[in-house]
């Protein structure tokens, strides 16, 4: 079936095949409002098995944020030839929300559940977004640009291709604009406190 | 059948049988100390004093001593010495550690021997060397055994001695205070009717017993229902929900297992035509009750482990998500005595088994009627803790059984297997099978026991072609019949040890397979 | 989802109208061997839901090699599969090379094959172990760990670590292993088997394991599949996907190896599919051996020196790249972006036992509570992946 097929299903899904192989394909969806119809047609065709969801944070920006996400995904009935699908996601104030494939494969509604709490994007349809792995009264997305650490140490907010070889450098947000959790923290708690005492000044 | 040496016949006329108890009022009432009267009510109570806190030191000690023993067992069993080295005493080094208490053991033993087969006379000096070895021996066990060997145990019993007396807030006092005791007084109570061996001393035997109850077998069931009420009420007192659960699983799988427990003992009680342990020991005279009864005896072993709660019966109190079960709110000394109780427990339903299914007290009496206080309790306890090494023998080998098949393998197996072999017993004893003591001539006593003025009765004793030829048609075939099933079953169980021993699949059913690509 | 022939309960009318009853297991518990909370909502012993709670361990892995260079991710990657530690140092080095494009020589392959095959007996012999030591017996987990042990000591006579060796690197293996590797080798494999047989003698044959494992959280081959089941729970249920056949990596085209599956997708199955997997282990380092020390050994070096092994001189060009390799508990995958710096993009774990932990929900229902832990143990899960 593959690669042809594959390159036909892709392309008739409005996505963009980038590396085929008989083992390990790569492909590009350029447009992901119809990602839920891409990922059934994906199913039908063959690509029963998920095996991975992630997601990265690629622009923090006044526009919203973009983030990339890959599925990785094997057809058993080809041997098991793994396909990873990657596309970007733009996080805006009023713009869609990201669609949930959960419904498609139960697996990905777990590491959707990740991708919320590590990078603060929420899916839409999945009624199970509970915090995975960090505590509930955490504050931040760690795997966020943005995102500067916590009480025990400051890290510096993380550049991206400060490096040669890298086209195009994406400037760190400043210090003004950076979110310390710590700082968020202790404000919060602060104001709690005072809180609390202007209760029991008035009674 | 035991090999008895024929002049011991006498050891089975019981005119002037006494038990402890009885000795101890003899001994008070002939003024020992000079000058000094008891009363009835002072020497009783003294008797009683001393009773129960040799009871519970002796209790304690098995507790320390079966906990101690049980590592070191499992250790070899599992093939690692971590725990034969502890304290320093290394068991690679058994003799260098035991010889003295061995050796002063065998000194009275050996003179004993001398007395006896080689007919030699040291007067006096025997007795007076054997209390003198005893009492070496006994000091030698402290220092060495229960200071070096034991010192672990009883530093842990200590620990939980000392702790912090804590109980749940809104828990019931009352009750919390006295469940532990509950489940700590059937045990006590137990040991009262078991016969632990017999001695000749001064024209007596005396039973190492302290009460000859004439309902001695139903004594002891009654007292594991007692500790079912025990561990209800400590569920119930914790105001805990999960020892809640716990303690209505344990009670659920105590009451299952009671049933068979005691069906298998009515088949001894069948057997033997009386309920009185001592006359079920002396009722196994011409052969133990686990020839005839080798069904029940089983059993009551499966019914014996799990009313003890070990393993692999012990999901109730040792189950993953209740952590404890019925004692998880008890801590200290509350759970000393309900550990003390679990221990206790194992040594009395072994004790027991022994009493009933394996002849007591009795073996070859190697060394003549002057040994016999030494030759019977070593025969008991020799007995009684090979049962207790089969307990930790399974206890090593199998993982748990989950809580309803505990109750499905009591309802649905052992009840109606017990409900048969108690149906086949009292066919036994109605047909006269000359295997079932309680068909033997029964004489009735001639002497009254001084103290108590008890009448004990005596078995006369047939060989079995004697009795064979006085059983009339259907009788003898009910005989040739059971004695075949009971040869079957003899020949599988060995059949199923010796392939044990050979390492081959034991499992009837076959290995669940993969398939392979 | 339900076969007529598995042993659910089905909920029955209750004139009581009794409550269902929240049991808390964990997060510390004697019975788990790390730290894991599961509440299970349970109509007395009949469960009715298990909520897993995870997190307790996560230590921010992946936000952490985004802040070290390449060659240190190797050691965070290792201790989330502590049991078996040398497939995070594979999965790194998997990632680096394909980024770089540079492959290892072949008697590095080889002894990558080794290193990978001790860790998969290493950690199926504790899971052995750990799994008579939950449901009660005392005695497998004796004889899993001193089993154990001898492949921890051929580990660390490679690499001087029993469990986070570093041996394998970008480029190949570190260094080739001392003369006496090879006879200790051979002389654990002579014994295993032995080991193994004594192993099913004494529990796999217990009628008490497999009347409480048989029919006991029966996984559908569909349903795991869409959840992401891999590895020996995949197998078990009926799916013959090993990626050591499928997508072949390090030497294991060239070994002659046979892929067990099962027929009742239970927790027997799981458990019958592992302990064949661990006497395959030994068929695949018995090969091993052959072609390192025997007369048809694979000559030459065992690192390409084109790839640094000092920290910080390690610099993949700019590409994204998901290797995965057949752990002991399932498919163990790495996601590595990199934009040619000292310190990667992204580092994305694809654990396996997140996905089994997450199944254990629908595994479990129907189900008795004491058969959490039977289901639990049949998954192998491994927290230290799960949390990251």
């Amino acid at each position: 079936m593959l690669p042809e097929a594959l390159a036909l299903a892709v392309r008739q899904a409005g996505g963009e095949a980038l590396l085929l192989d008989s083992r390990h394909s790569r492909a590009l969806i350029s447009d992901a409002s119809a990602l839920v119809d891409i990922c059934r047609n994906l199913q039908h065709a063959g690509f029963t098995r998920y095996v991975d969801f992630s997601g990265e944070h690629l622009e923090h920006g006044g526009e919203g944020d973009v983030f990339a996400l890959r599925l990785t995904l094997r057809a058993p009935a080809h041997g098991h030839s793994a396909l990873t699908l990657k596309w970007k996601f733009r996080l805006g104030a009023d713009g869609p929300a990201h669609p949930t494939l959960s419904k498609v494969w139960p697996g990905a509604g777990v590491a959707e559940r990740e991708i919320f709490e590590m990078l603060g994007l929420p899916f839409s349809g999945n009624d199970n977004l509970r915090p995975l792995l960090l505590d509930e009264q955490f504050i931040g997305n760690p795997l966020r640009l943005d995102f500067v650490g916590s009480a025990r140490g400051r890290t510096a907010p993380r550049t991206r291709g400060a490096y040669e070889g890298e086209g195009g450098s994406r400037a760190a947000p400043t210090e003004g604009e950076a979110f310390n959790a710590a700082d968020e923290l202790e404000r919060r708690y602060q104001a709690g406190v005072i809180e609390a005492l202007r209760k029991e000044a008035t009674g | 059948m035991i090999p008895l040496i024929p002049a011991l016949q006498q050891v089975y006329d019981y005119q002037d049988a006494l038990t402890v108890w009885e000795a101890l009022r003899v001994w008070l009432n002939t003024e020992p100390i000079h000058g000094w009267r008891f009363t009835p009510f002072w020497s009783n109570a003294l008797m009683l004093v001393s009773a129960l806190i040799f009871i519970f030191l002796f209790e304690l000690m098995l507790t320390v001593g079966i906990q101690i023993w049980e590592r070191r067992v499992l250790g070899r069993m599992q093939q690692r010495w971590g725990p034969r080295l502890l304290g320093d005493i290394n068991s690679r080094q058994f003799w260098r550690v035991f010889w003295p208490i061995v050796a002063l053991l065998a000194f009275p033993a050996v003179l004993y021997g001398l007395e006896y087969w080689a007919k030699l006379d040291f007067g006096k000096f025997v007795p007076y060397a054997t209390i003198a070895c005893t009492f070496a021996a006994f000091g030698v066990y402290l220092i060495y055994v229960c200071g070096w060997l034991w010192r672990q145990g009883f530093a842990d019993a200590l620990k939980l001695f000392v702790k912090e007396d804590v109980a749940p807030l809104n828990a019931d006092r009352f009750l919390f205070f006295i469940a532990p005791a509950l489940a700590y007084l059937p045990s006590l109570l137990s040991w009262v009717v078991i016969p632990f061996g017999v001695a000749a001393v001064a024209g007596h035997y005396i039973y190492y017993q302290l009460a000859n109850l004439n309902v001695g077998l139903l004594l002891i069931v009654a007292d594991f229902s007692l500790f079912l009420v025990a561990i209800i009420i400590s569920g119930y007192a914790s105001n805990n929900k999960y020892a809640l659960i716990g303690a209505m699983r344990e009670a659920a799988e105590l009451l299952t297992y009671e049933v068979p427990m005691l069906m298998s003992l009515l088949c001894v009680a069948l057997f033997a035509g009386t309920l009185n342990l001592t006359e079920i020991v002396q009722a196994q005279t011409r052969t133990w009750a686990i020839l005839p009864l080798l069904p029940a005896f089983v059993i009551f072993f499966i019914a014996a482990i799990a009313e003890t709660n070990r393993p692999p019966f012990d999901l109730p109190e040792a189950q993953n998500e209740l952590l404890g079960g019925f004692v998880v709110e008890y801590s200290g000394l509350r759970f000393a005595l309900f550990y003390v109780a679990e221990y206790a427990n194992i040594f009395l339903v072994c004790a027991e088994m022994t009493v009933c299914f394996l002849g007591g007290w009795q073996g070859p009496m190697f060394l003549g009627v002057d040994g016999l206080w030494l030759t019977s309790l070593f025969w008991f306890m020799l007995k009684t803790y090979a049962l207790i090494w089969c307990f930790i023998w399974v206890r090593a080998t199998m993982p748990r059984i989950r809580i309803d098949q505990i109750m499905f393998f009591s309802w649905k197996f052992l009840v109606p297997a017990s409900v048969i072999a108690v149906a086949v017993s009292a066919t036994g004893v109605a047909y006269r099978h000359p295997w079932f003591s309680a068909n033997q001539i029964w004489q009735a006593g001639t002497h009254a026991n001084e103290i108590t003025g008890q009448v004990l009765g005596e078995y006369k004793l047939l060989s079995t072609a004697e009795a064979l030829s006085q059983l009339t048609l259907p009788e003898r075939a009910f005989f040739w019949l059971y004695s075949a099933f009971l040869v079957a079953a003899a020949a599988f169980l060995i059949g199923l040890a010796w392939r044990v021993l050979k390492s081959r699949r034991t499992h009837p059913l076959p290995r669940r397979e993969v398939t392979w690509t | 989802m339900t076969r007529t022939s598995d042993r659910r309960v089905e909920r029955r009318y209750d004139p009581l109208l009794t409550e269902p009853v929240v049991v808390s297991i964990g997060p510390q518990h004697p019975s788990l061997a790390a730290p894991l909370r599961l509440t299970v909502l349970a109509d007395g012993e009949l469960i009715e839901r298990v909520t897993p709670e995870i997190g307790f361990m996560h230590r921010g892995v992946e936000r952490l090699c985004q802040q070290r260079p390449w060659a240190a991710c190797a050691g965070l990657l290792s201790r989330c599969e502590w049991l078996s530690g040398s497939c995070g140092d594979y999965l790194l080095s998997a990632a680096v090379e394909e980024l770089t494009g540079i492959a290892p020589p072949p008697r590095a392959l080889w002894l990558r094959t080794t290193v990978l095959e001790l860790s998969r007996l290493a950690s199926h012999l504790f899971w052995w172990g750990d799994l008579g030591l939950e449901l009660g017996a005392i005695t497998p987990i004796f004889w899993g760990l001193r089993e154990r042990e001898g492949a921890l000591d051929l580990l660390a006579m490679l690499s001087g670590e029993r469990y986070h060796h570093g041996y394998i690197v970008p480029g190949g293996v570190r260094h080739e292993p001392p003369a006496d590797f090879y006879p200790a080798l051979a002389a654990y494999l002579a014994r295993l088997p032995k080991a193994f047989d004594a192993y099913e003698e004494l529990f796999s044959d217990n009628a008490i394991w497999v009347n409480r494992a048989e029919l006991i959280g029966v996984l559908e081959s569909e349903h795991a599949m869409l959840s992401g089941a891999s590895g020996p729970v995949l197998r078990a249920s009926g799916v013959a996907h090993d990626l050591r056949k499928d997508a072949p990596y390090a030497a294991y085209s060239e070994v002659e190896f046979g892929v067990p599956t099962g027929e009742h997708h239970d927790a027997l199955d799981r458990y019958r599919v592992r302990m064949q997997e661990m006497r395959e282990s030994v068929r695949i380092l018995s090969q091993c051996v052959g072609r390192l020390a025997g007369p048809d050994a694979v000559p030459g070096i065992v690192r390409r020196s084109e790839l640094p092994l000092a920290v910080g001189e390690l610099k993949p060009p700019a590409g994204e790249v998901y290797v995965a390799l057949e752990g002991p508990r399932g498919e163990l995958g790495l996601t590595a972006v990199s934009d040619g710096g000292p310190c990667p993009v992204r580092m994305h774990l694809r654990s396996p036992s997140l996905y089994h932990l997450h199944l254990l929900d629908e595994l479990c229902r129907g189900y008795l509570l004491a058969d959490i832990f039977v289901i639990y143990a049949s998954l192998d899960i491994m927290v230290g992946e799960v949390d990251r």
